[in-house]
């Protein structure tokens, strides 16, 4: 069951942030010229980016943390697959579901129309469910 | 492939500056944030944060005096560079203007095809450590492709 669903869209300005901040110059992240001359539609979405804005979505619902039964308990892993670029002004639908076998352990999903871009897991501290 | 870049070991020396946290956290959270220590990010995210910051899209790239540049003898910079995802496992986040190391290596490159054609599939492994304490450790793959 898909316990935590946000929305984000991707500015422009957000993305050359990002890029600021991760010391990442790559130019198909801040040009839509260079972006075109590597075979791609637009300005590309850093791939640490999505899961990024994932987790700072999720950080600020409490009430899809204890749904996921992760509380506050520290992030331990992460890992993800890049299907499809998500680009510049494109909305992605987040989906998080818990893994009812593994504690701790969280399966996502970031949707552009309704296509899988990026599909993944997190992995947190195990314990006790609601506990921090 | 060129030179000895099987196996090569990049080693890049990074500070942890408040402004750089200041902008990672502006543009994940879509607030103006100015201050790292007062926003309150909570033990899930924290982890996840700084040491992205560190391992991150840090120049994965081409032509941009990225990681992969750092790998010696590596010669990707006439393709075009696509990151295919990421395995990361985080220990603690660093403090604020912590020294961070981190250290790349090329461990896989070999030609593959799939159905957009043919490419490299590159695998590097990171390491990074704050102050000499482990930060987080992160295997990714890239797929290098000629340019349309």
């Amino acid at each position: 069951m898909t316990a935590f669903r946000a929305r984000r869209t991707f500015h422009p300005v957000d993305i050359a942030l990002f890029s600021a901040a991760t010391w990442n110059p790559h130019r198909i992240h801040l040009d839509e010229q260079s972006a075109r001359a590597d075979g791609l539609p637009g300005i590309v979405v850093q791939s640490h980016f999505v899961p990024a804005a994932l987790l700072a979505a999720l950080d600020g619902d409490r009430d899809a943390r204890g749904r996921l039964g992760i509380g506050d308990r520290p992030l331990r892993a992460i890992s993800w697959r890049n299907r499809r670029p998500v680009l510049a002004g494109e909305t992605v639908l987040y989906e998080a579901s818990a893994e009812d076998d593994e504690p701790g352990s969280v399966t996502w999903r970031a949707l552009v129309d309704g296509e899988v871009a990026t599909d993944g897991r997190l992995g947190f501290d195990p314990g006790e469910p609601g506990g921090s | 492939m060129t030179g000895d870049a099987p196996g090569a070991v990049g080693h890049e020396v990074l500070r942890l500056w408040p402004s750089d946290l200041c902008r990672f956290l502006s543009a994940t959270t879509g607030q103006a944030v100015h201050d790292p220590e007062a926003f309150p990010l909570t033990a899930a995210f924290a982890p996840f944060a700084h040491p992205v910051w560190a391992i991150g899209g840090a120049a994965d790239h081409p032509d941009d005096g990225g990681s992969l540049d750092a790998l010696p003898g590596l010669d990707h910079r006439s393709g075009a560079v696509m990151g295919l995802g990421q395995e990361i496992e985080v220990a603690a986040p660093p403090p604020n203007g912590a020294v961070l190391e981190r250290r790349s290596q090329l461990t896989g490159d070999e030609p593959k095809t799939g159905s957009t054609g043919s490419f490299r599939l590159l695998t590097v492994r990171r390491e990074v450590v704050a102050d000499g304490r482990p930060i987080a450790t992160q295997l990714e793959r890239f797929a290098v492709r000629d340019r349309p």
